[in-house]
C-alpha cells in the first residue's frame, strides 16, 4: 500500500477511527492493533515477506532480553549482540546484495557466466529500513542506552509501525519505543498538524516529484540523443524530484504518526538551503545519516584523531551509505563522490561551519549565502547523475554529454510549455513555502498562529493545489526500492 | 476528537464542492466545444454527422488532410476525425468505433497510417481529448491499458489537472483553439528527434494487428469502402529512420486487398512543406490534399458527384 493511493486514503481514516474510538482506553489493545494494521499494510504488497519482518523483530527482541538478563557476562552478551547483527545483516545481504556480488565476481573471474549462481529473489520493500531500526535497538540495549522491553507486542509495534515501516524515518528505540510504552491520548493540535504535514507531503510527491519525473524519465531514457541543456535541466529536475519524493514521503509518514499520537524523528531539514555539502548532509535523510554516525562513524573513531583518520572514516561512511541505497556500483560511486565533496571541508576544518539556519530571522539571504546555496545544490545535483544512471558507463556518458557544445543552447522538446509553466510554478511554490518556513518543522507548520480560519484556509488551498497541479502519472516512492 | 472530525469534514466540503463545480463547468464546456480537440470527440460521442467520406487516423490525418479541399474536389461531404495519438488500438477502440456507432455510415473511410500505428504508445496527452467522457463504460478499456488514467481519476474532481493551466483556462473560457490554426506555425528548424529503432517491433503487437484486421472486415461487412493513406514524411528525419520495408510488408499481410496510397516520399526532404518530421505545414497540406483528392477520383475509389470542382 502506498501513501498516494486510494487504498491508503481509505485505510488511514478507518484505522484512525477504530484506534481512537474503540481502543482508546487500553494500551495493550492499542499496540496490538498497531501491529495488526501494520502487518496488513505491509502484507498488502506481499504477505509472504511478513515472516521476514516478524523474524527480524523476534531476533532483536530476544537479543535485548538476553543482553539485559546477562548484563554482567560481558563475553556472552558481546556474542549475542554480534550474532543478532550478523543474522540481520546476513538477511539484508542475501536479499539485497547477493546477486550483485555474484555478478561482479563472475564478471571479473568467470567471464560473466552466472549460470546457476544467481538467486533472482525479489527485494522485500523497506528491508533496509526496518533491519536498521531493529539493529539499533539491540545495539542501544547493549550500550545501556535503553532498557530491554519484555513486552513483545510493544516491540513489534516499534519495528513495524506502518507509517515508517517501508521507507523510514529509521527510528531509534530511545525515541519510539517509550511512546509505545504509555497509553496515547488524542492530541487535537498534534493531529491537526499531522493532517497539514500529510498535505504538504502529498503536494511534494504528487505535484512536484511526479511532475519532474515525466521529464527526468524521458531524458534519462534517451540521454544519448539529448542536448547538454536538456541533460542539465533533467539532472536539476531529478535533484528536485528525489527531494520532493523522499521528503514528501517522510512528511506523510510523520504526519500519519501524529494522527496516532506518535512523534517520529525529523528526516529532512530543508537541505537545499544549505551553504555547503557538510550542512546539506546534516539536513538530508537525517535518520540514516545519524544512524551511520552513531553506529559506524563514532565506533570507528569519529572525528577524533588525525585528519587522515577522519578522512578515512568519512570515506567509509559515504561508501557504506552509497551501498545501503542499492546493490549497484553507481550507488557506491555516488557515495564516494559525495565523500570527495565533503573531504575538502574536513581538510580545511570547515565542515562544521554552518550549524544554524541560513539567514535566520531575515527574509532574504545575503548574496554570498545565496551563491553558496546555489553552488551546494549544483554540486549535489552533479552527484545524482551517478544515483539515477543504471550503470557507471551511462553516468559517465551523461556527464560528458552535459558539456556538449549544445549545452548553452536551449533546446527544449520534452513537453509543452503549459506543462513547463506548471512545473515551474509547483517547484517555485515548494521552495518559496519552505524558505519562509525554514525555521519550523515542515512547510505547513502553523505553530505561529491560533487563528482557526487561517488553518482551515491553508488546508483547503493545499487540497486545491494538490488536485489542480497533480501530475498525470503518479508512481511509487523512489526510496521504496531501497 | 469530535472537533477534529468536524474540522476535517468542513475542510473536505470547502475543498471538494468548488472542485466538483469546476469539474462540472469544464465538462460542460468541453461537451459543447467546437474547438480542438473536442470537435472530433464530441462528434464521435454525440453523433449527428452525415459525412460521405470520413478521415480517420492520428494527428497526421488531422493536420495533413484538409477536408474542405477534398470535399470540394470530390463533391462529397467530408469529415476529418484525425486525432492525436497514433497507435491503432487507441484510434480504433476509442474513436472509430464510437463514430461508427453514433453517426451515419460513410461511403468511404480514408485511414491515415504511419509506421507508428502498430507501436504500443499511450501518450498522456491523448487522455485530454476524452476527459468529458471518461466515466463512460467505453473507457474501461482505456483505463485498463493506459497509465495516464486510473480508475480513481475517473471519479475524482479535476481530472484535467496535470494537463496545463493554459488548456484548463481555455476550457473554462470555452475558447478551444482551432486545430489548423493551432498547428500551422512556420516551419521549425528543429525536427523531432524520433530515433526509431530499425526493424521496430511490428510483430510484437498482434493485438493491434488484430484490431486492424477486424476493422477491415467490419468495413467490408457494412459496405464501406476503405482506403489506406500513407501521408508524406520527411525522408531524412523520419522515413530513413524507420524500417519501411517491414512496415509495407506487415501492412500488406494484414489488410490484403485494401488500396494503399503511398505519399510518404511526396515531398522527400523538402523542408518547405514540413512543420516537422511527420507533419506538414499549411502549404504542404494544401498540395497533399489536392493530390489525394485527385488520386481518389482517378483511381475510381469513389465516384465524384456533379458538384465536383476543378482541382
Amino acid at each position: 500500500m502506498i501513501f498516494n493511493s486510494l487504498e491508503y486514503a481509505i485505510f488511514l481514516p478507518v484505522v484512525f477511527l477504530i484506534y481512537w474510538k474503540i481502543l482508546n482506553r487500553n494500551l495493550f489493545l492499542q499496540n496490538l492493533f498497531i501491529v495488526a494494521v501494520s502487518y496488513f499494510f505491509y502484507g498488502w504488497w506481499n504477505w509472504k515477506f511478513l515472516i521476514l519482518i516478524a523474524f527480524t523483530s523476534l531476533c532483536s527482541f530476544l537479543t535485548g532480553i538476553i543482553i539485559d538478563r546477562f548484563r554482567f557476562r560481558h563475553t556472552l552478551i558481546k556474542w549475542i549482540g554480534a550474532s543478532n547483527i550478523l543474522i540481520n545483516i546476513s538477511i539484508l545481504a542475501l536479499f539485497k546484495y547477493y546477486d550483485f556480488f555474484v555478478k561482479s565476481f563472475a564478471e571479473k573471474f568467470l567471464d560473466g557466466n552466472t549460470e546457476g549462481l544467481l538467486l533472482n529473489i525479489i527485494l522485500p520493500v523497506g528491508i533496509s529500513f526496518y533491519t536498521f531500526q531493529a539493529l539499533s535497538y539491540g545495539i542501544d540495549v547493549y550500550r545501556e542506552k535503553i532498557k530491554a522491553t519484555r513486552n513483545i507486542v510493544e516491540f513489534f509495534a516499534f519495528v513495524s509501525f506502518f507509517p515508517q515501516l517501508v521507507a523510514g524515518p529509521i527510528e531509534r528505540a530511545t525515541n519510539l519505543l517509550p511512546q509505545f510504552q504509555k497509553r496515547r491520548t488524542f492530541d487535537l493540535a498534534l493531529a491537526q498538524d499531522g493532517i497539514r504535514q500529510i498535505l504538504w507531503g502529498l503536494f511534494k510527491k504528487i505535484a512536484v516529484a511526479d511532475g519532474c519525473a515525466v521529464v527526468v524519465n524521458e531524458v534519462f531514457a534517451s540521454y544519448q540523443t539529448q542536448s547538454g541543456s536538456s541533460l542539465f535541466i533533467a539532472i536539476i529536475l531529478f535533484t528536485i524530484q528525489i527531494y520532493g519524493d523522499f521528503s514528501g514521503y517522510s512528511d506523510i509518514a510523520i504526519g500519519s504518526s501524529k494522527l496516532f499520537g506518535v512523534r517520529l524523528m525529523r528526516n529532512f531539514n530543508y537541505p537545499y538551503f544549505s551553504r555547503d555539502i557538510a550542512e546539506l548532509w546534516r539536513r538530508w535523510h537525517i535518520s540514516l545519516t545519524t544512524w551511520f554516525r552513531d553506529y559506524v562513524y563514532i565506533p570507528l573513531g569519529g572525528s577524533r584523531g588525525s585528519k587522515a583518520r577522519v578522512i578515512r572514516n568519512t570515506l567509509i561512511i559515504f561508501t557504506i551509505s552509497g551501498m545501503w541505497h542499492g546493490a549497484n556500483w553507481t550507488f557506491i560511486c555516488w557515495g564516494l563522490f559525495n565523500a570527495l565533496l565533503f573531504i575538502p571541508l574536513i581538510i580545511l576544518g570547515k565542515n562544521r561551519r554552518f550549524r544554524d539556519t541560513v539567514a535566520s530571522g531575515k527574509l532574504f539571504p545575503s548574496p554570498v549565502e545565496a551563491l553558496r546555496i546555489i553552488q551546494t545544490f549544483l554540486l549535489f545535483a552533479l552527484a545524482f547523475i551517478l544515483f539515477r544512471s543504471p550503470t557507471i558507463y551511462d553516468a559517465w556518458n551523461y556527464f560528458i554529454g552535459l558539456f556538449h557544445w549544445e549545452t548553452f543552447t536551449f533546446i527544449y522538446k520534452f513537453f509543452d510549455i503549459s506543462r513547463a509553466n506548471i512545473l515551474a510554478f509547483v517547484i517555485g511554490f515548494m521552495f518559496l513555502v519552505e524558505w519562509l518556513q525554514r525555521e519550523r518543522e515542515h512547510g505547513l507548520s502553523l505553530s505561529f498562529t491560533k487563528r482557526k480560519w487561517l488553518k482551515i484556509l491553508v488546508e483547503v488551498v493545499m487540497i486545491w493545489l494538490i488536485f489542480l497541479f497533480r501530475a498525470r502519472e503518479t508512481g511509487e516512492f523512489i526510496y521504496f526500492q531501497f | 476528537m469530535k472537533r477534529f472530525l468536524l474540522d476535517i469534514l468542513l475542510v473536505l466540503v470547502l475543498s471538494f464542492v468548488p472542485l466538483y463545480l469546476l469539474q462540472w463547468k469544464i465538462d460542460n464546456n468541453a461537451y459543447k466545444s467546437h474547438g480542438w480537440p473536442y470537435h472530433s470527440v464530441n462528434t464521435a460521442f454525440q453523433g449527428g454527422i452525415d459525412a460521405e467520406v470520413v478521415f480517420f487516423g492520428s494527428s497526421i490525418v488531422q493536420i495533413d488532410m484538409d477536408s474542405d479541399i477534398i470535399s470540394k474536389a470530390l463533391g462529397k461531404k467530408c469529415f476529418n476525425m484525425g486525432m492525436s495519438g497514433y497507435s491503432f488500438d487507441y484510434q480504433y477502440n476509442l474513436i472509430i468505433k464510437s463514430y461508427l456507432k453514433r453517426n451515419k455510415k460513410p461511403e468511404l473511410i480514408v485511414l491515415g497510417v504511419s509506421p507508428q500505428a502498430f507501436l504500443e504508445h499511450w501518450n498522456p496527452d491523448f487522455v485530454y481529448s476524452f476527459l468529458p467522457y471518461i466515466s463512460r463504460p467505453e473507457f474501461d478499456f482505456y483505463c485498463e491499458l493506459s497509465k495516464d488514467v486510473t480508475q480513481m481519476d475517473r471519479y475524482l474532481p479535476t481530472k484535467y489537472s496535470g494537463l496545463g493551466i493554459g488548456r484548463i483556462w481555455l476550457l473554462l473560457k470555452n475558447r478551444q483553439p482551432s486545430s489548423r490554426e493551432d498547428c500551422f506555425t512556420p516551419m521549425h528548424k528543429d525536427t523531432y528527434n524520433v530515433n526509431f529503432p530499425k526493424n521496430y517491433p511490428l510483430e510484437k503487437n498482434p493485438e493491434i494487428i488484430g484490431y486492424l484486421k477486424e476493422f477491415v472486415q467490419n468495413c467490408k461487412r457494412d459496405g464501406i469502402q476503405l482506403v489506406m493513406v500513407l501521408p508524406p514524411m520527411h525522408k531524412r528525419d523520419f522515413y530513413d529512420q524507420c524500417d519501411m520495408e517491414g512496415f509495407y510488408s506487415l501492412l500488406k499481410k494484414t489488410v490484403g486487398e485494401v488500396p494503399l496510397l503511398d505519399y510518404s516520399l511526396l515531398f522527400e526532404k523538402n523542408d518547405e512543406y514540413f512543420y516537422e518530421s511527420t507533419h506538414l505545414n499549411s502549404p504542404g497540406a494544401k498540395i497533399f490534399s489536392h493530390k489525394l483528392a485527385q488520386d481518389i477520383l482517378e483511381l475510381g475509389i469513389v465516384g465524384a458527384t456533379d458538384t465536383k470542382q476543378e482541382i
